[in-house]
């Protein structure tokens, strides 16, 4: 580069602004615009000191902040060859000092420098939606669980179970750590908010890391991250005595270093709150059996009826115990080790009376009943995990469970007008080992064997006095039913998995071998009142059933674009056996099943999704469907089935419309789901005043179920206040028989409507108003259709004077049958109070203001309605303090 | 013949001055947004590419496609996002369109994004460029950006521009913002603005709308009492 130097000699020239001016122009006296014109002092020529440019003119002009005895002036533009004039003795110029320019085109020869930034290592791609929890948080949270449900997209059910966008979650993490497992609830329901930095919902969550990318995942986990500085030791004390004798006590610790995370929690409660993974107080599923469902034996005599249509707050008389520790340890560098242990003691006390009309073709009448029930669970678990990481390419795990959990239950019933007196003794037992081996055999292929073995037994003893007896004809009363009822499953299975991503295909192949034995015994004795114990054989099930299949499964994923595709097809070789030792017979069946599914999902944009979906699947009858001699399962109730090996055959087919625009506060879904089976478990009942028999038998009459969900929600400005509509819509048609009846039609419909409203004032109060309303018909041929219409609305008042101080009212007017003119009012009522340094929560909660002792609930079939009362929590007001360490 | 010598002037002048023009210079930037301070922050994790020559530039976003570990334990990641947004900047007349709007759904375009830069006598090596710093303050924040006169574009990443040579570097005091070169490519690109005849909100019109949507969010309701809240700042502090 060529650099012209010129000097000048001049006067000295002093107190005049040291401005510098000129004009640039090129060889033909053309202005240039926008050129550099860099100020450098000359005895530092490689640093800028003041910088301008050229204008439309070519001009430039610049006053220097400070005085400059020599200066170098550079142009440089880009085209342009640049050029710089260094000036000495400045003080003898006059100013303003004005120096042209004139540039030579040029081709820039720009310094190339050939370096290339070292990139950081970074993450492989994950698909994780991060919730900052202060952005959804109103203050009235104080556990992990009272946070999620407002996170939108996720759902909390009431046995603890959480969900995310409609998907039941695999796990909850902490920290990225699998601390807890199948008993997340213990961390969901115990951990305090406070702990909590952000919540990640992981979607397409892969277990074992190896699988990242290569499995098409769609299990769903969400990881909880603890603020920093929460590592070491936390944890909560919370002591709570209401008036009249009413407890609320727990303590958490929670202990994390890089080598180990602890979680521990003993409470103690009388106000209906269950702090464990346990679901004992109604018929919802445990999360904690939610996976393990097919390897636990069953159990069909009733330990009471402890559902309820009201919140366990309000309905769940309890006193319970629970004590859990989970320990996850940093072995060595390849080992980790997870053990949870629990301990579950409670007693559920209810106060139940039923009245039920039955309208049957040939006669209606009426059954009275009431119970007055104690059931005291207690469950003893042990989780555990080793899990070995031998390299990048290979680690393998072995899990292993072991529960015992047993369940007395005593009732006193009456049964129109007969009282009896019933004793329930179950004693469960599970165990499960499983064992997995992962390797990478390429970047894009994953080889996965797999082995498990599960032994589940479940014995029940029910003793009922006086006994009562399903023969009509019996001629003496009897004074004891002794029913016995023993199901034992065991289940192995070996398994190979092949996994394997390449160009825009994700495939499964999957090889193995199922085995399951089921083992069933029950009878019933009965002692009558000349003490003569007899039984009957068709009260009697002795069996051995056992299904085995080797199966072959292959699922492909394509991506392109918005679109994908998944198609799955799977193969079973089922073999059958039955063995009933009571008759001597024995049953097999062989039958090769083919099941397959078809997914197709579009995205138009970002925000909206439509998904169409198809599945046949066949099953085989399980372990409750294939005894034949009769059960007592309660004071009134018997059960049997008419055994058939054969399969039944479900069709499913399933449309979602999905709009979410959270940015711009609009949602909108919609699901349209028919399934069809073409032959289904019927239920043949007989029925009368006493006693009650069903029935199950595989017939060949479909079942057809129609459901379409509407759900929107939009922000509406002007009013300050957000609308939600949820509305669903099932039509059910599917056959039965009652007291010898021909197989009757029934088709039932299903409204479901509910509407929301909540204001988001900037005011100190704000309020949520809710209205449900629920209607169903059961319709029979030529016979009058039967409704029930319910109607619930509630009203929430926050009001928030100050930041730690949050008071919440809540209204609840219930109408269970609007033909007849029967309301519940239900108010409870909270205010917290938080310490400054939030160490501190202080409340103050009162339960059924209005104080209503029993509460009836309304329920309608085809045949009958009932109405069940029960018994109420008492009003209670409750101080509690809870601490933060 | 005067008539052809004249003619003959012109064709090489307009070729030569659009050659000049053309001389263009590829840059690949990743930008790092975090700002967390408050639940009014945002975070951006993107791969940008600017396009300049000595009159206009187009800018790229897009979304560095992972997980990024932000201090001990907290992590942000970009969802599967994929998205590109471009901003065209006329360096003459002073102005950049661009259609990142922020959920407004409308291209914005900016006159007013000029900042007053003041140059310090530090030095970087940023890409074996030696790069002097400036420090100014745009819409919020204080920076310090690094140019090289090496590369007399004067251009930069985002709306940081103004100073006599190509910007590598920008980072605001607050360790919000980080912009750093990567990569740069000697290339020839053709520059078009992708904007012509296109609709867009004035920054003011952009600010006016955000703050309305702002209000709107903060008064929504979710279910259980869900509040939201989105960012009242990026790059750019819209509310204060």
């Amino acid at each position: 580069m060529k650099y012209i130097l010129l000097f000048f000699t001049l006067t000295c020239s002093f107190a005049k602004a040291q401005t510098i001016k000129g004009t640039i122009t090129d060889g033909e006296n053309v202005a240039i615009s926008n050129v550099n014109v860099l100020i450098k002092k000359a005895k530092n020529p490689k640093l800028i000191y003041q910088f301008t440019s050229t204008d439309a003119n070519g001009f430039y002009s610049i006053a220097l902040p400070m005085y400059l005895d020599s200066l170098i002036v550079e142009v440089t533009s880009v085209g342009y060859a640049s050029d710089q004039k260094t000036s000495f003795n400045l003080e003898k110029e006059d100013y303003p000092l004005q120096l042209d320019f004139i540039l030579q085109k040029a081709t820039t020869t720009l310094k190339e420098v050939i370096i290339k930034a070292k990139e950081k290592p970074v993450r492989v791609k994950n698909d994780t939606t991060t919730y900052n929890p202060n952005s959804f948080r109103d203050g009235t949270e104080k556990v992990v669980e009272d946070l999620l449900k407002k996170l939108p997209g996720v759902k909390v059910e009431s046995n603890g179970e959480i969900t995310f966008k409609g998907k039941t979650i695999k796990k909850m993490l902490l920290d990225g750590d699998d601390l807890f497992d199948s008993q997340y609830v213990v961390g969901s329901r115990n951990i305090d908010v406070e702990m909590i930095e952000n919540v990640q919902a992981i979607e397409h969550y892969n277990e074992n890391g190896l699988l990242k990318g290569i499995s098409d995942s769609e299990d769903v986990a969400l990881n909880l991250k603890l603020k920093k500085g929460k590592t070491d030791f936390s944890g909560t004390v919370k002591l709570g005595y209401g008036v009249v004798d009413q407890y609320d006590s727990s303590v958490t610790g929670l202990l994390i270093n890089n080598k180990t995370k602890n979680f521990g929690l003993i409470s103690h409660n009388d106000v209906g709150t269950n702090n464990s993974p346990y679901n004992i107080q109604s018929e919802i599923n445990s999360v904690e059996n939610i996976s393990d469902e097919s390897f636990l034996s069953k159990a069909i005599i009733n330990e009471g009826n402890l559902n309820a249509q009201l919140e366990d707050l309000q309905a769940n008389l309890n006193d319970n115990f629970y004590f859990n520790f989970n320990t996850l340890n940093t072995v060595s560098k390849k080992f980790t080790s997870r053990l949870n242990v629990g301990y579950y003691n409670d007693k559920l006390t209810r106060n139940n009376s039923l009245f039920s009309e039955y309208s049957l073709p040939n006669n209606s009448f009426i059954v009275n009943q009431s119970e007055i029930l104690e059931k005291k669970p207690q469950i003893i678990n042990g989780n555990f995990q080793l899990l070995n990481k031998k390299s990048n390419k290979s680690n393998w795990e072995y899990l292993g469970k072991i529960r015992y959990q047993d369940i007395d239950f005593s009732s006193l019933s009456d049964n129109n007008n007969q009282l009896q007196r019933n004793s329930v003794k179950s004693r469960y037992f599970f165990t499960k080992h499983n064992f997995n081996f992962t390797t990478l055999i390429n970047k894009n292929t994953v080889f996965i064997g797999s082995a498990l073995y599960s032994k589940s037994n479940s014995p029940q003893k029910y003793i009922n006095t006086p006994g009562i007896s399903v023969d009509d004809d019996a001629t003496l009363p009897i004074l004891k039913n002794n029913q016995t009822s023993i199901f034992r499953k065991e289940f192995a299975t070996v398994k190979l998995d092949l996994l394997s991503a390449f160009n825009k295909f994700k495939v499964l192949i999957q090889t193995g071998y199922n085995a399951v034995k089921n083992d069933y015994d029950s009878s019933l004795t009965s002692l009558d009142s000349n003490n003569n114990m007899f039984s009957n054989k068709s009260f009697r099930n002795d069996l051995v059933y056992s299904i085995s299949y080797p199966f072959a499964n292959t699922s492909v994923v394509y991506k392109r674009g918005n679109n994908s595709v998944r198609l799955g097809l799977g193969s079973q070789y089922y073999k059958q056996e039955l063995k009933d030792n009571i008759y001597g017979t024995l049953t097999k069946n062989e039958r090769l099943v083919v099941s397959r599914s078809l997914k197709f999902l579009h995205s138009f944009n970002s925000k909206s999704v439509v998904v169409a979906a198809y599945d046949y699947s066949e099953g085989a009858p399980n372990e409750t469907n294939i005894y034949n001699g009769f059960v007592q399962t309660n004071y009134r109730s018997f059960l049997n089935n008419e055994a058939n090996l054969d399969f039944s055959k479900k069709n499913n087919y399933t449309l979602l419309f999905n709009y979410n625009d959270l940015f711009n506060l609009k949602r909108f879904q919609t699901i349209l789901s028919f399934n069809n089976t073409n032959n289904n478990y019927l239920t043949k009942t007989q029925i009368n005043p006493t006693i009650s028999t069903t029935t199950s038998f595989l017939a060949q009459t479909p079942t057809k179920n129609y459901n379409i969900l509407v759900f929107g929600e939009k922000y509406v400005h002007f009013i300050r206040t957000t609308l939600q509509i949820n509305t669903s819509y099932t039509i059910s048609l599917y056959n039965n028989i009652v007291n010898n009846s021909d197989l009757r039609a029934v088709e039932s419909k299903n409204l479901y409507i509910d509407l929301k409203l909540r204001t988001g004032f900037k005011t100190h109060i704000n309020l949520e108003v809710q209205t449900m309303y629920l209607n169903n018909i059961y319709k029979i041929k030529d016979n009058s259709p039967s409704y029930l219409n319910t109607l619930n609305q509630k009203l929430k008042v926050v009001y928030n004077p100050k930041k730690n101080v949050v008071a919440t009212t809540s209204l609840n007017l219930l109408s269970n049958d609007l033909s007849v003119n029967n309301y519940y009012l239900f108010v409870d009522t909270e205010v917290t109070f938080t310490s400054k340094n939030k160490k501190i929560d202080y409340a103050i909660t009162g339960r059924n203001l209005t104080n209503n002792n029993t509460f009836e609930s309304i329920a309608i079939s085809d045949y009958y309605k009932t109405t069940t009362s029960q018994i109420l929590i008492n009003r209670f007001i409750m101080a509690s303090i809870r601490f933060k360490f | 013949m005067i008539l052809k010598k004249v003619f003959l002037t012109t064709i090489l002048l307009c070729t030569s001055i659009l050659f000049a023009q053309e001389a263009t210079l590829t840059v690949e930037y990743k930008s790092i947004l975090q700002d967390n301070k408050d639940e009014y922050g945002s975070n951006d994790f993107e791969k940008t590419k600017l396009v300049t020559n000595a009159t206009e530039s187009l800018y790229f976003e897009t979304p560095l496609d992972t997980i990024v570990s932000i201090g001990d334990s907290e992590t942000y990641s970009n969802e599967g996002m994929a998205y590109s947004r471009t901003y065209y900047k006329n360096l003459k007349n002073n102005y950049v369109i661009y259609d990142k709007n922020y959920g407004i759904n409308s291209n914005i375009k900016d006159e007013n994004y000029t900042i007053k830069w003041e140059i310090t006598e530090n030095t970087k090596e940023i890409l074996g460029y030696t790069c002097q710093e400036a420090t100014g303050d745009f819409r919020g924040r204080k920076y310090k950006a690094y140019f090289s006169q090496d590369l007399p574009f004067k251009n930069g990443p985002y709306k940081f521009d103004g100073l006599p040579g190509l910007i590598l570097e920008v980072r605001s005091l607050d360790n919000v913002v980080s912009i750093v070169a990567e990569k740069i490519i000697f290339e020839e690109s053709h520059i078009k603005n992708p904007f012509i005849d296109s609709k867009y909100n004035t920054w003011d019109e952009f600010i006016k709308k955000y703050k309305l949507h702002f209000d709107k969010v903060s008064n929504y309701r979710g279910e259980e009492g869900v509040t939201m809240s989105i960012a009242k700042r990026y790059i750019e502090v819209f509310i204060e």
